[in-house]
């Protein structure tokens, strides 16, 4: 059975000029140890669809579809069975670690907290599994981090903070929202490094969130690509690069900056992101699609699926050549003259 | 923490100089003279007049009377009183304990009332949220003498419960007695704090940390204790602060409305009998009470934010 099961989940967010869309029917699936990546512009709903995992979405918000989490639907739980969901099935990671602790009590009552009040472990065994459990995550001086308070300690050591405490309970499945963003770039991979091998170590499937497609290649089974609050892509990190299927992902590789090609002018995806509420009927991406139709306009694409990937394009088919090949800015690169149209 | 206090010690000793000063001087900028009342209206020949002003020292240039004066204060002697021709020091020390009842007994409704309140309403919300944001408005626009009549005229006339004046004896008999007073006093200043304390709970409860730790399934008691009131009585503790230092003076309204003999009492009289000696022990008085209560304040802030780096520590 898969540990998550997005069917088909909504979220509208209701404002003074009416509801306002988020989420436009996300279904994916997670199986036991796997890593998806969800990729996307900002408010592409990815954050969202996480949230909607672990019942945290802002208040007021109205959610539809089903969340299966081991075939049970999380939507639905009472408090105290969602409790013990947070406290012991699923465990989220958030982009920004100081903002996730209190900044008046020791990393010590984080560790300690979480094992204690939120499982009812005894005092003595949480401290005791605290410290052991920062030693694991690379932290030498334990003792000297346990006593600290937030504001002593830099992003990256709170940071092993934060996935201590997440692995702590060996969670089935992992929650990661943009776990390194706010970090600087040498420490942003060794807390991938750690991150990464805690997962593996303890089994746990994992959703991460990232607008760094590479990032989410490099650690990540399979690849989900969100855009205007539905995902128009899933597949391996590989079949992403060799031929992506979406046009939106083709864009996203090209606008990556190469390593080896001094680019004069990096290509962007022209047109602004879309805002899930604003789409109206047709392709959400086809207002800045260089291969939209007229029909794109009109009617609305379905995710299909086809030999272990999916994807949301009436084209799909007629496209798959032109948008496969190497990314723009090398030399034979397709589709390259239309991104900088 | 011992090197933060001392220099805070420091610190007020020298508010309490530059007030002095002040205290000394405002008196004698002020309209009308001590012998003029001392003669009280009488006509008396300029010899008399001369020595009064021989005996108490007022021919003497502005800055040997405050040196002399301030020589008093330090060595406990703060002059005899001109009306009563009492000791200023004995006169105050049979005023302060009601005086020190109310404002206590107001401090904690203060706290009680006003802190409780607030954080249950911000905590809360709903139906008695807006009870508490409308109670507080009230109570934060009714002046407290209007405030002290009223409950007079409603608790002890009409209803008979509470006596008229007088600050009464023994613990039951002040606590009947400071009661209404108490609750006059505390009004405007529970008002503000339970406003403050629902601000900052509802900001407290909004914050990132807050709803990780409930991701977490940490239960809602310990975080609404542990995240949200504990962080939320960072603001609160200064307002508390500040508002129970401010009760000192605001007791002289209350102290008059009930007749309480009370050191407020004592300072509206004297003002109005231009009696120097007692008026400048209270105002000195206020000054050092309201330094000690914010000194307070500030070494408790530093106990409860560890981001509070105590002045001797971060050098």
């Amino acid at each position: 059975m898969n540990v998550l099961e997005l069917d088909d989940v909504r979220l509208d967010l209701p404002s003074r000029r009416g509801d306002r869309s988020l989420l436009r029917g996300v279904s994916l699936s997670l199986a036991p140890g796997e890593a998806l990546g969800l990729v996307g512009e900002s408010g592409s709903g990815k954050s969202m669809t996480l949230r909607t995992v672990l019942r945290t979405e802002p208040a007021g918000a109205r959610v539809t579809g089903r969340v299966l989490l081991d075939g049970e639907d999380v939507r639905t739980l009472g408090a105290a069975a969602l409790r013990r969901v947070r406290a012991e099935a699923v465990t989220m990671i958030s982009q920004n670690p100081r903002a996730a602790l209190n900044p008046v009590l020791r990393v010590s009552r984080y560790l300690v907290e979480g094992l204690r009040d939120a499982r009812g472990e005894s005092a003595e065994e949480a401290t005791r599994r605290a410290r052991d459990l920062l030693a694991r995550v690379g932290i030498t001086d334990v003792d000297r981090c346990m006593a600290s308070y937030p504001h002593q300690l830099s992003g990256g050591m709170l940071q092993r903070v934060v996935i201590a405490a997440a692995v702590a309970s060996t969670p089935r499945l992992l929650l990661a929202d943009e776990p390194t963003t706010a970090l600087d770039v040498t420490t942003q991979s060794e807390v991938m490094a750690i991150l990464d091998r805690q997962r593996r170590e303890h089994g746990m499937a994992m959703l991460f969130v990232t607008h760094d497609l590479e990032l989410a290649s490099a650690v990540c089974d399979r690849i989900a690509v969100m855009y205007a609050g539905e995902i128009v892509e899933i597949a391996t990190p590989e079949q992403l690069h060799a031929a992506p299927r979406h046009p939106y992902t083709r864009l996203l590789l090209d606008s990556r900056p190469s390593i080896t090609a001094r680019a004069v002018e990096l290509p962007v995806i022209p047109g602004r992101p879309v805002a899930a509420y604003e789409v109206e009927g047709g392709c959400a991406f086809a207002a800045r699609c260089p291969w939209a139709e007229p029909r794109c306009e009109r009617d609305e694409p379905a995710l299909v699926h086809d030999a272990g990937r999916a994807t949301r394009c009436l084209r799909a088919g007629e496209l798959a050549a032109e948008l496969a090949g190497a990314p723009a800015g090398t030399p034979g690169g397709e589709g390259e003259t239309e991104v900088r149209a | 923490m011992l090197r933060f206090v001392l220099r805070r010690l420091g610190a007020l000793a020298a508010t309490l100089l530059i007030s002095s000063f002040l205290v000394f001087s405002a008196m004698y900028a002020a309209p009308g003279t001590p012998e003029s009342f001392l003669v009280q209206g009488r006509t008396v020949s300029p010899e008399v007049l001369a020595s009064i002003r021989a005996q108490y020292g007022l021919d003497d240039p502005f800055l040997i009377r405050y040196w002399n004066w301030l020589g008093g204060v330090l060595t406990g002697d703060l002059g005899e009183s001109l009306t009563t021709r009492q000791d200023v020091a004995s006169l105050l020390a049979s005023r302060i304990p009601t005086t020190l009842w109310l404002t206590l007994y107001a401090a904690v409704l203060i706290v009680v009332f006003g802190v409780v309140a607030g954080a249950l309403a911000g905590l809360r919300g709903g139906a008695f949220d807006t009870g508490v944001l409308l109670g507080s408005s009230v109570g934060f626009a009714v002046p407290t003498f209007f405030a002290a009549v009223l409950l007079m005229s409603v608790f002890s006339v009409t209803l008979g419960w509470f006596p008229v004046f007088g600050a009464g004896s023994g613990f039951a008999g002040r606590v009947e007695h400071l009661t209404l007073p108490a609750v006059a006093l505390a009004l405007p200043a529970a008002a503000v704090v339970a406003r403050i304390t629902r601000t900052a709970v509802v900001e407290e409860r909004e914050a990132e940390h807050v709803s990780v730790a409930l991701a977490r399934g940490v239960p809602w008691r310990v975080v609404a204790r542990r995240h949200i009131l504990r962080n939320a009585m960072l603001p609160v503790t200064t307002i508390v602060g500040v508002n129970i230092a401010a009760l000192v003076a605001g007791a002289a309204v209350v102290e008059h409305a009930f007749t309480l003999d009370g050191v407020g009492a004592m300072l509206i009289n004297s003002v109005q009998q231009k009696d120097f000696a007692v008026v400048q022990a209270v105002a000195l008085l206020l000054v050092a009470v309201f330094g000690v209560v914010n000194l307070v304040i500030d070494i408790l802030y530093a106990v409860i934010d560890p981001r509070v780096q105590l002045g001797g520590e971060s050098a």
